[in-house]
């Protein structure tokens, strides 16, 4: 389903890596929204995520001439961005007290409030019980459903995004599932399921 | 994306979680509008289950509820970022300018430390002390306002045994229940704070951000007429508080001893960036005052806090200011107005720690490392331009 995406990232990072300036716009443009999204997962410090991608991206441009062919280059730039924005993350030490490490860290997805129901109390009902399921789970946990269900991911590329192996990664994500349903009951945990599904294949 | 038992399927027997578990169902209630087949089949369902509206109704709404995005970040900068991306790595033109940039910096530093040894053989120390305290009503409280002027410092120990220098043009104001219920300081201007121990949190508000620190000491500067804002903590921990207006949530800041944190305002319309600096600067209630938006721009780890908090102890440090800055720095201290005939002359840069000295001793060393002439006529101190030493620096810059 994202083949044919898959193969014209390919395209503009070659042509980049060339020194084409409006292919890597096009890669800038086309990633922006998502490493933004993303980064806001972390921390609300709008100033930490954009210099993170700003970083991101003077970094693969000077470095153009050293840099390989992902197989993906969305996994890539997610990796990358990942590091860099722990890295920031560690040294303003904003939000945390503790030192932030590969488990302990501040990863957070709150549902938008659509407009049309705003005024509803059940949306707000429904809205806080979903909000408490995803809190119960771990930070970990919570990034690897939103790498899965929201950006679309397989469980080999959350491996390598979370630097874990394959079985600990369906483990993470199970585990996550099941604490869901625990939470949300059977009805609003497959609507969860449903809805969150549903993006992640409009999305790709 | 359509079942093959599409056009097959019996809802009669169905629950809400049955709706919310179809496929075919989530995706007409997402984006059905975009497919005709799918908003032609689930109409007549609904035409044709009657009895179930008030549950295909429920389902449709939690759908839209699950749906509806997560809160995003924001893409309003998406533009700019990529703008600064551009620059920096335009390999035809970021040579040159750093190079330019370097040179200037280079020189003038050198000047400046000509200039240190110059002026640092006088010292004067406090210059002055001066305490007006007021009683102002306010329908609960009573406030006690300290207001240091123009040319002159004050130090203050307040009811909890803390101790604050207020540097010029700096105002503090608490109430009576500071100390009791809270210590709350209202802050405009510059301070230093020598926090007492104790287990009320000791709190500075300001129109830009608010700190929460218990036993520390600290430097906080915010005056209402300048676009940066500070904070310089010297022991102890800090917690800085602010509003990021983009998503409207708190963010708090956490410091530790020599680090400082610096915040640019940012005001949405504002048509000039100098705005003229009023007679007598009044403390806001910070809560009351809308505030701009206020972004962090540098956290430095190691900083020697005595470049943030040694004015309070007579010295004038200057680290990369602007002379348009550094003549705002001057107007407080020494009571004066500066009138510039050319806005060019504000960009001109500086560095160096002075000891206390005269204005006419400080307009002199700048005059010396900067093509400027000054005159003063009854507190007004008239910068221009010196038109000789203006075309010399000019061939050494473009060498």
């Amino acid at each position: 389903m994202t083949k044919s995406s898959e193969i014209n990232d390919k395209i503009l990072w070659t042509n980049f890596k060339e020194g084409d300036k409006p292919s890597f716009e096009k890669i800038f443009n086309h990633f922006y929204p998502m490493l933004i999204n993303y980064g806001h997962k972390f921390t609300h410090n709008n100033y930490i995520i954009e210099e993170s991608v700003q970083d991101l991206f003077i970094k693969l441009w000077r470095n153009k001439l050293n840099l390989g062919d992902p197989p993906i280059v969305k996994l890539y730039l997610f990796k990358a961005f990942r590091t860099i924005i722990f890295r920031k993350l560690k040294k303003t030490a904003s939000h945390l007290t503790e030192d932030i490490d590969d488990e302990h860290y501040n990863f957070s997805f709150v549902l938008a409030p659509d407009q049309k129901l705003i005024d509803d109390e059940k949306t707000e009902e429904v809205r806080k019980t979903i909000q408490v399921a995803l809190s119960i789970l771990t930070a970990r946990q919570r990034e690897a459903v939103y790498l899965r269900f929201y950006e679309g991911m397989s469980y080999e590329q959350i491996a390598e995004m979370l630097q874990m192996n394959i079985g600990g990664t369906y483990k993470l994500i199970y585990r996550a599932l099941e604490r869901l349903k625990e939470n949300l009951g059977e009805m609003l945990f497959s609507a969860f399921m449903a809805a969150i599904v549903a993006k992640s294949i409009s999305l790709s | 994306m359509k079942t093959d038992s599409f056009f097959r399927k019996d809802y009669s027997d169905y629950s809400v979680g049955d709706f919310l578990a179809d496929e075919d169902f989530v995706t007409w209630v997402k984006d059905g509008e975009e497919d005709e087949e799918l908003s032609l089949h689930w109409n007549a369902v609904i035409e044709n289950l009657h009895e179930k509206s008030s549950m295909i109704k429920k389902a449709m709404e939690l759908v839209r509820i699950l749906s509806s995005q997560e809160v995003t970040g924001n893409y309003d900068r998406k533009q700019k970022i990529w703008n600064i991306i551009q620059d920096r790595t335009d390999e035809s033109r970021t040579g040159q300018v750093i190079n330019l940039a370097r040179q200037l910096i280079t020189r003038y530093r050198n000047i400046a430390a000509v200039f240190i040894t110059i002026v640092l053989l006088a010292g004067a120390g406090w210059t002055g002390f001066s305490i007006r305290s007021a009683m102002i009503k306010s329908d609960e409280n009573v406030f006690t306002t300290i207001y240091s002027p123009a040319g002159q410092k004050t130090e203050v120990t307040l009811p909890d045994k803390s101790r604050v220098w207020l540097n010029s043009k700096s105002t503090i104001r608490y109430s009576s229940s500071f100390n009791i219920k809270n210590r709350n300081i209202y802050l405009d201007g510059e301070a230093f704070f020598d926090v007492a121990k104790k287990s009320i949190p000791f709190e500075v508000k300001t129109s830009a951000i608010n700190i929460k620190v218990l036993g520390t000491a600290f430097n906080v500067k915010c005056y209402n007429d300048e676009d940066i804002v500070e904070a310089t903590l010297v022991r102890g921990s800090m917690k800085i508080e602010k509003i990021n207006y983009a998503t409207g949530l708190s963010e708090e800041i956490l410091l530790k001893p020599n680090q400082k944190v610096q915040f640019l305002r940012e005001y949405s319309g504002k048509p000039d960036k100098d705005k003229v600096i009023s007679e007598a600067p009044t403390v806001k209630e910070a809560e009351n005052t809308p505030l701009e938006q206020v972004k962090q721009v540098s956290f430095i780890n190691s900083y020697e806090t005595e470049k943030s908090s040694g004015w309070k102890d007579g010295l004038l440090i200057i680290e990369g200011e602007s002379l348009g800055t550094l003549s705002k720095k001057l107007e407080r201290r020494y009571d004066v107005k500066f009138v510039f005939t050319d806005e060019e002359l504000k960009k001109f840069k500086y560095s160096g720690t002075l000891r206390e000295y005269s204005l006419e001793q400080v307009l002199n060393a700048l005059k010396m490392t900067s093509p400027i002439n000054y005159r003063v006529d009854k507190q007004v101190v008239y910068i221009d331009k010196n038109e000789k030493a203006n075309s010399d620096f000019i061939k050494l810059t473009n060498k």
